[in-house]
């Protein structure tokens, strides 16, 4: 019988990002959320600005 | 969403308003509500105000759905009077209270002798939250959407002797099925998620190419139109996968029409089993091509070792006739002797002695030790790889064996539809040959569909492929300037996290899949006394298989069968959304884990063994169950089984204006009920009270 490659955790992709990167995840998800009961969320302009925040002017690059 | 009670006013049988019903249930002990009606009193009706309150939707078999308002209220009105007919649900959802009221209005305008409705269903819905404010909810649809979606209310409220048409749901209600499934267990918000920030990305990309050097504007550009490329053939795929669907409904439609003319009944039936056949040896053919492409790529390497095993044997055995192995004195032994100057027979070890020559000339001998070791390891790798082979030669052959099977049924079953085809075909009756030849160029243009299909898919893989290629390039290119490795930062982090949530929702769906195939087959298996097990496709299609005597293979089941495979469907979903919820409050889950299921005659064309069994296990289905079940259906085993868990019970008395109807009685609790009355007047109609336990 040939086994399953081991299962991983669903929420690791999220777990293992870089903290800028997390931070946007779990806002954009929340904001997501929150207009969930919007058919059509206009909400493009909110999550650009939450990339910006999280890549601000000031970033070591 | 857990429903506190129901109101109707003029609702179908219902004349006038009836009481407030309460629904609501305490424990998980109590929570079945049963409403007890003869055949036609309106229990039908009753699962119909939920759904066109809910949902203004039906159940299939709902007769007349545009003849909502009570006959009597209409006929006893004035002209020019306006009648209303309503529906009230009252329930909580997440530590709210909602009441929705669905109404309708008809007159009889002065001079006209039809009834004329007074615009569409209007629908109103108040909230009230922790505050204990009440709360007005616009766009009505989109907010009980939320709650329940509506693609899948009809598997929370169902008509139980229909309720087989999970199993045999066709592709496009699979498909909606699926995708209703995921939106129940939150898996939308990570949808939009990806979606938004998709387009986030592309604005991104905008703004960084009007800071960007040539380089980057120019890869930028090219990436941009094949990326525009890409969206014009996925549009086309689904263009394509319509058009499909509606050849497919076409067909079935045929299908039907043949099946209905007693000539060609029996062919078609055939037909239709031919081609269940067909899907299941399909499945099979496609599963074990996967298995055989998986036990190839992790055992196959086996199968090429023997030389070096061979090789290895004899290197250990020229070192065993050299008397080199085992080696039985370890260097280390030897250097400790040396650095001690004494030998374990004490005799001095001081350099220049004989004795310490004889010693030194152990540490060559010695220094095998190491290979030994090796030797003894490699050994049992190698036993271990040998097990290996013969498993492996096994495992293609069986799996081969069954390839060439399916094949060959494959083979048998295509010549036996090409024969009912060519059959029908030259049939002498013009209706069938007609039908038969429509049939065949519509299953020809699916092959052509399904064939661009194919090549459209192709052109969109190739495409992404040289995204991905020219993103990677771009990401190459570092931008010289603060603003533009700036913006270059922020098209790369909303990228990264389109990507991430794209992970995890494809993660969080393979995992979801695999647990509600293993509940289903749990529940299934609980219930039902046969030994077949639920498979769920790629497709979200529910069907059983069964493997005595080897492979598993679908089977034709039962409507019983397909009844509980369905009933265990349901309650996986239920199971599934509770475990979702629990274990994920910090990721989008359902924003709840409560739900109803409102069974229309749930047991109605089950034996006495699975009318038992399914009793038994209904109350655990979910956490509120609704029954609506004649006298008949009631007696006996759901009687005994469920007697003991009803919250709160109902029933409905229909009081019907002929003579020649002999009442009917129902015993509850050791009171009588009556479920048929003679009408005091003209009009029949029903009313519903409430059993009130001693």
């Amino acid at each position: 019988m040939v086994s399953d490659s081991p299962r991983r955790d669903p929420l690791a992709p999220i777990n293992e990002a870089p903290e800028h990167v997390r931070r946007i995840i779990q806002e954009v998800l929340k904001l997501e959320r929150d207009r969930l009961y919007q058919q059509r969320p206009h909400i493009i302009d909110d999550i650009t600005r939450m990339v910006k925040d999280a890549v601000g002017e000031d970033s070591t690059l | 969403m857990k429903l506190q009670s129901i109101q109707l006013k003029n609702f179908r049988q219902f004349y006038g308003e009836t009481a407030v019903l309460r629904l609501s249930t305490s424990s998980r002990n109590h929570n079945v509500v049963v409403f007890h009606g003869s055949n036609g009193s309106g229990k039908t009706a009753l699962l119909n105000a939920f759904t066109w309150a809910l949902y203004e939707a039906f159940t299939r078999g709902f007769q007349y759905p545009d003849q909502l308002i009570n006959k009597r209220a209409l006929r006893l009105a004035q002209p020019g009077e306006v009648v209303d007919a309503w529906v009230e649900v009252r329930f909580e959802h997440e530590d709210r209270h909602y009441v929705l009221r669905r109404a309708i209005e008809a007159e009889r305008r002065p001079g006209e002798p039809e009834w004329t409705r007074l615009g569409d269903a209007r629908a109103s819905l108040q909230w009230c939250g922790a505050d204990g404010k009440w709360n007005s909810q616009d766009r009505v649809g989109d907010a009980i959407g939320r709650i329940l979606p509506a693609d899948l209310h009809s598997y929370f409220f169902f008509d139980g002797e229909r309720i087989e048409r999970i199993v045999q749901a066709s592709k496009d209600e699979q498909v909606a099925l699926g995708e209703a499934t995921k939106r129940l267990l939150g898996l939308e918000v990570l949808v939009r998620g990806e979606t938004h920030l998709n387009r986030v990305r592309k604005d991104l990309e905008k703004e960084l190419q009007g800071i960007g050097d040539p380089e980057t504007k120019r890869l930028l550009e090219e990436k941009q139109s094949l990326e525009e490329e890409k969206e014009q053939l996925a549009t086309r795929v689904e263009e394509i996968a319509q058009n499909i669907e509606a050849d497919e409904a076409r067909r079935r439609e045929i299908d039907d029409r043949l099946r209905r003319l007693d000539e060609v009944r029996s062919i078609q039936e055939r037909r239709d089993q031919l081609q269940r056949e067909q899907d299941g040896r399909r499945a099979l053919l496609t599963q074990t091509r996967t298995e055989l492409a998986s036990l190839v790529s992790t055992k196959g390497f086996s199968l090429f070792l023997n030389p070096a095993i061979e090789r290895f044997r004899s290197v250990i055995e020229s070192l065993r006739e050299r008397g080199e192995l085992p080696a039985g004195i370890k260097r280390q032994f030897v250097d400790d002797l040396l650095d001690s100057g004494s030998c374990i027979c004490d005799r001095d070890l001081a350099p220049g002695y004989a004795p310490r020559q004889a010693v030194e000339a152990w540490k060559a001998k010695a220094g095998l030790g190491d290979v030994e070791e090796k030797a003894i390891r490699m050994g049992g790798e190698i036993a271990a790889i040998e097990q290996v082979i013969p498993d492996t030669l096994s495992g293609i052959d069986r799996l081969q064996r069954r390839k060439s099977t399916a094949r060959e049924e494959l083979a048998r079953i295509e010549q036996e539809l090409d024969d009912i085809k060519e059959k029908l075909e030259n049939s002498p009756q013009e209706e069938i040959s007609g039908l038969e030849i429509q049939r065949s160029k519509i299953r020809e243009a699916i092959a052509q569909s399904n064939r661009e299909h194919g090549e459209v898919s192709r052109r969109i893989r190739d495409l992404d492929e040289k995204i991905a290629e020219l993103e990677k390039k771009r990401a190459q290119h570092q931008g010289r300037e603060r603003r533009q490795r700036i913006a270059q930062a922020r098209v790369d982090a909303a990228m990264n996290a389109r990507d991430r949530i794209r992970e995890v929702r494809e993660l969080l769906e393979k995992e979801f899949r695999k647990k509600l195939v293993e509940r289903v087959a749990r529940i299934f298996s609980r219930i039902s006394v046969t030994p077949y097990v639920p498979e769920l496709t790629d497709e979200w299609g529910l069907r059983l298989l069964e493997s005595a005597g080897g492979e598993p293979l679908p089977v034709a089941a039962s409507q019983g069968e397909s009844q509980i495979l369905s009933l265990s469907f349901i309650a996986s979903i239920i199971e599934q959304a509770r475990e979702m919820q629990s274990k994920r409050a910090h990721l989008p889950g359902p924003d709840s884990a409560v739900y109803p299921m409102v069974m229309d005659s749930p047991f109605g064309s089950l034996d006495p063994v699975y009318r038992h069994q399914v009793a038994e296990h209904v109350p655990q289905l979910a956490d509120q169950v609704l029954l609506f079940l004649t006298q008949t259906q009631w007696r006996g085993e759901v009687e005994q089984s469920l007697s003991g868990r009803v919250a709160h019970s109902y029933v409905l008395t229909y009081f019907t204006p002929r003579d020649d109807i002999q009442p009917e009685h129902i015993e509850i609790d050791g009171e009588s009920f009556a479920l048929v009355k003679r009408s005091p007047n003209e009009f029949e109609y029903t009313e519903i009270c409430e059993v009130h336990y001693g």
